[in-house]
Formats: structure tokens, C-alpha cells, sequence
């Protein structure tokens, strides 16, 4: 049943992305780089920011909430109908990599996300030094990750690296499992 | 892909190059607050790079090429000593010379390396002398840190150990692409301009009654790309220039300058932000933290264009229209002036860093609280 009403959704070529991370991660700074805005005045998200990208003919509404401790009590408002979850994390941020593990690990136990595609963009990664893929992997404990269809691209919110292709495998994924043609 | 020799030759050539116009350029920096010191851990640094460098290139080189290269460092050498020697009667009153041992066990670190480099300034040295030098150099490099990783250098445990105690610590970085500086007690750091090739990511972590000074290699050199500050006491931290976040956790009882992208502070007490921030600060579960701009002192033309908006702080534990009672504006009277950025702050001879950090009112006669 859920499934059908997903599928009518679908029809629309209408995703929700639900984009969650620590604070700092980098997400607001993601957005507005796919949407070609100013990266430099980014403020910390105080509250969330829903943003609407047309990518490959699909709409993507990109729902992209504070990561502060305060705000994530709140995540939970935000997973009804998610196609799809972003979670981005700080590939330089050695110091609260375990903190990241749990929240995600926390994350994917939430019933309402189990149909939802996972992307973990490992941010930064245009920073030298930051952390190999093996290292978040290692780190997040990913292969540990049974329920969820999950894959890992490093990426850089200030370079715009591999962002576009986050979004197509996000696209791609959903495509595969929720569309009627 | 070219010959190696012939790719070797040429990069060897590029770096003599740079190194020359480094040493020329010596003269021009300044003798005091560190830059020419500075530049010459740099030059230093390179040249005994490229003797590294040489050394590996042994299997493919020839030995007659070998001897060439060998005679081109010593020249850079020689050519440092005249050029530094030039400087040397100002230059002796800044430090104490180091005791010996200290600074032949821990070449890259040596605060004044023109007198103790066991390769310098002897000119009868031949070749194999020379490679015998820099062999000794990495052998007592590895002791204490793990072999096989260049990059894991313990410049902690040389910050830790090196120097008289009170002095200023100049650690090298060349090495280095991370700077992590941890778990140190009354120790006044400052961070040379070897330290700007390490264009990543910093850490500052569990610190108490230290001076850190930044300034140096992230004005003049490259920006962090972002800098993390963990558990500080009692402390000074002039971050100089991040090129993007700024997070800081559990800080106490201190006062940070700072130019960055963004700052997010959490569980902070009793800290004093001087600031220059492109976004909207945040604070979350702090409490007596006061903002001032960014002293004139520390503003020049790397400081962002961006608009300071060092006072539009936005606390995420008071979400209500009225002010927020965690943070305010540090009155003008309070605020730490120009005067004394300038002349203490950097290291006034004689005084140790808790003599520097009560001047500051960080640290009172009485105990650590400082008026706020």
C-alpha cells in the first residue's frame, strides 16, 4: 500500500531528500553550491532550509536541516516520506568521527527511513590530509549497514566535486525502485 | 614520462632556484616577532630536504652526479651561513643558545640551526661526509615516531621537550600535513612559516595556560581550510586565518582571536571571542562569552572581504526574541588594545607565558577566573 502511494508520488517526478549530518558537516554549504549561490557567508543553520533543484527532469525538494545537538532532537519531524537520505560528513573531523557513527547508526534504526535511499557524501575532501574513504568506512562502521541501500562518494562543497554526481545516484537509485516506467 | 635522471635534474634545479631566492630574501624580513627566523627554518628546511631527496635519487643517479648535487646543497648552505651571518649580532640577543644536545637530537626543530647543523658551515666536508650527516639526521628523526610514516612526526613530544623552560616554542612543521598541537601545559607556541605549507586542517586540543600563535604562517602563508579547539584552559590562541570553519568545544577561561569563515562555539565559559566572521557566529550551551572585532593589529589585506558580522551571534539555546543572556558585547574599555597585541603577546623578553597570560587578566594572582 505504502508502496503504491510512493509509486503515485513518483509519477510527479517529485523526490524528497532529507539532508542530515553533524553540524559543520557542510550540508548548507553543499546546497548552495549545486544551486550556484554564495559559499562564503554561510551561516549554521538555525531551523532548516528547503530548497527545490531540477536535476535530469526530476524534482528534487532537498530538505536540509541544522545539525547543531539542539536541532537533532528535531530530525525526527522531518522523516515522512523521505525518498531519500543525505547524510554528510566531515571528512576532516577526526576528532567527532564516533559521534557522527552514532547518530547515524541511531538514524537508520527509525522505522519511517527504511525505504530511503542512503548517500554518505564524505565532505571537504578537497582539505589535505582528510580522511581516506577505508578511514570513513572504517569509521562509520558502514558495512555494518544492513537496512538501508547505502553508497559513499567523496565530494567538496567548495570545488563542487562530485555533487552532481551524488544527486544522479540519488536519482538513479530511486528510479530503480520506485518508478512504474 | 621523462628520463628520471633528467626529471630529477630539472626538479633539483627548480628547488635551488627557490631556496636562492629565499636566502636573498632574508635580508628584507623583519628580526623581530620571528619572520626571519622563520624564514630561515624554512630555507633550512628545504635544503635538508633536498639532501633527502638526493639520497633516495641514489639508486638511478650516477655517482659523479651524486658529487655534483652534493656540492650544490653545500653551496646553499654556505651561501645561508654569509647571508645569516650578516644578521648574527642582532640576532644574538633574541634566544639563549639551546644546550647542544637538544638540538643536534632534534635537528628541525633547533631554534638557531646555523651553529649546531652538524653539516654546516665546515667546508672541508666531502660528499660522503654529507650523505653521512643526513643519514644520521633520519636515523635519530625516526627514533620515537613510527618509521615508516613521514608524516606522523611527534612534534608534540618535541614541543614538550625542547627549549628552556618559559621560552618560546618554535616547532617545524615541514613535515606535517595536519597540525595538531595537544595536551601541553604553560607553554608559549608559536607557529613558524614552515608551518603554511601544511595547507590543511588543524587541531588544537586539551591545553591549558598556553599562548599559541598562529598568526604567522596563516596571514602570510595558506589559511587553515578549518580548525577545531578542544578543551582549552586558561589560554591564549591567536588563530590567524581560517579559510573556513572554525569549532570550538570546551573552552574556558580564555581569550581567542581569530578571522574566520564561520565560528561555532559550544560549551564555552568565561571566554573572550575577538573576531572577524563572514556568517552569523553561533553559540550553543555557552555562557559568558563576550565578542569584540578583530584588533586592528591582527586586520591586513589577507583578512577576508567578507563583512564582520562578529556580533550578530545567534545562540541556539535562547531562540526567544529578547537577548540572549549567554553572550554579549565586550565593552570597549575592556578590550585588550594594540599596544599591547603588539609588544607582549608576540613575547616580551623576560617574561614567561603565565607572566604574558596575567598581564592579559587570563590568569590573576588570586587564581585562573578573569574578570569578565
Amino acid at each position: 500500500m505504502l508502496a503504491i502511494l510512493r509509486k503515485a508520488r513518483l509519477k510527479d517526478k517529485e523526490l524528497r531528500v532529507l539532508m542530515l549530518g553533524l553540524d559543520n558537516a557542510g550540508k548548507t554549504t553543499i546546497v548552495k553550491k549545486i544551486m550556484n549561490e554564495d559559499v562564503n557567508t554561510v551561516s549554521p543553520t538555525l531551523g532548516f532550509i528547503i530548497k527545490t533543484i531540477e536535476f535530469e527532469g526530476y524534482q528534487l525538494n532537498i530538505w536540509d536541516v541544522g545539525g547543531q545537538k539542539t536541532l537533532r532532537s528535531y530530525w525526527r519531524n522531518y522523516f515522512e516520506k523521505t525518498d531519500a537520505l543525505i547524510w554528510v560528513v566531515d571528512a576532516t573531523d577526526r576528532l567527532r568521527i564516533d559521534d557522527c557513527r552514532k547518530e547515524l547508526h541511531e538514524l537508520l534504526q527509525e522505522e519511517r527511513l527504511l525505504g530511503a535511499t542512503l548517500l554518505i557524501f564524505a565532505n571537504k575532501t578537497d582539505v589535505q590530509g582528510c580522511m581516506s574513504e577505508a578511514e570513513i568506512m572504517q569509521g562509520l562502521q558502514l558495512k555494518a549497514i544492513r537496512s538501508h541501500q547505502w553508497h559513499v562518494l567523496r565530494c567538496s562543497a567548495m570545488t563542487g566535486e562530485n555533487l552532481k554526481e551524488g544527486l544522479a545516484w540519488v536519482v538513479e537509485d530511486a528510479k530503480l525502485r520506485l518508478f512504474l516506467y | 614520462m621523462a628520463d628520471p635522471k633528467e626529471k630529477f635534474f630539472r626538479h633539483f634545479q627548480a628547488e635551488v632556484t627557490l631556496i636562492q631566492d629565499e636566502i636573498d630574501s632574508l635580508a628584507s624580513l623583519s628580526a623581530v616577532g620571528g619572520e626571519r627566523q622563520s624564514g630561515i627554518d624554512k630555507v633550512l628546511a628545504g635544503i635538508s630536504r633536498l639532501s633527502t631527496e638526493v639520497m633516495d635519487a641514489r639508486d638511478f643517479i650516477p655517482s659523479y652526479d651524486q658529487r655534483a648535487y652534493s656540492q650544490a646543497i653545500k653551496a646553499l648552505t654556505e651561501k645561508l651561513n654569509t647571508t645569516t651571518g650578516k644578521f648574527a649580532p642582532k640576532s644574538r640577543f633574541q634566544f639563549k643558545p639551546r644546550k647542544a644536545d637538544t638540538t643536534t637530537a632534534q635537528p628541525q626543530v633547533t631554534p638557531d640551526p646555523r651553529l649546531h647543523r652538524p653539516w654546516v658551515g665546515d667546508g672541508s666536508q666531502d660528499a660522503e661526509d654529507t650523505s653521512q650527516a643526513v643519514i644520521e639526521d633520519e636515523a635519530r628523526d625516526a627514533v620515537g615516531t613510527l618509521p615508516s610514516i613521514p608524516s606522523a612526526k611527534n612534534y608534540n613530544e618535541e614541543l614538550a621537550r625542547s627549549g628552556n623552560v618559559g621560552g618560546v616554542r618554535k616547532p617545524s612543521f615541514s613535515t606535517a600535513k595536519n597540525i595538531e598541537i595537544s595536551e601541553h601545559t604553560g607553554l608559549h607556541i608559536m607557529l613558524p612559516m614552515t608551518a603554511s605549507r601544511a595547507t590543511s586542517s588543524g587541531s588544537l586540543t586539551d591545553l591549558t595556560r598556553c599562548i599559541v600563535d598562529m598568526t604567522i604562517p596563516t596571514t602570510t602563508g595558506a589559511p587553515f581550510a578549518g580548525l577545531a579547539l578542544k578543551n582549552i584552559k586558561q589560554s591564549l590562541i591567536v588563530a590567524g586565518q581560517v579559510a573556513g570553519p572554525m569549532h570550538i568545544t570546551g573552552m574556558e577561561d580564555s581569550v581567542i582571536v581569530v578571522a574566520a569563515r564561520q565560528v561555532r562555539m559550544h560549551d564555552c565559559k568565561n571566554v573572550h571571542v575577538y573576531l572577524h566572521c563572514a556568517s552569523h557566529p553561533i553559540i550553543e550551551d555557552c555562557s559568558q562569552v563576550a565578542f569584540a572585532p578583530l584588533p586592528a593589529y591582527y586586520t591586513n589585506e589577507s583578512t577576508p572581504p567578507e563583512k564582520n558580522q562578529w556580533d550578530q551571534v545567534d545562540d541556539f539555546k535562547w531562540l526567544k526574541a529578547t537577548a540572549s543572556p549567554n553572550w554579549s558585547i565586550l565593552a570597549e574599555e575592556s578590550r585588550i588594545v594594540d599596544d599591547v597585541w603588539q609588544h607582549t603577546v608576540c613575547g616580551k623578553a623576560g617574561m614567561s607565558s603565565d607572566d604574558i597570560l596575567r598581564e592579559l587578566k587570563i590568569l590573576t594572582k588570586a587564581g585562573p577566573a578573569f574578570a569578565s
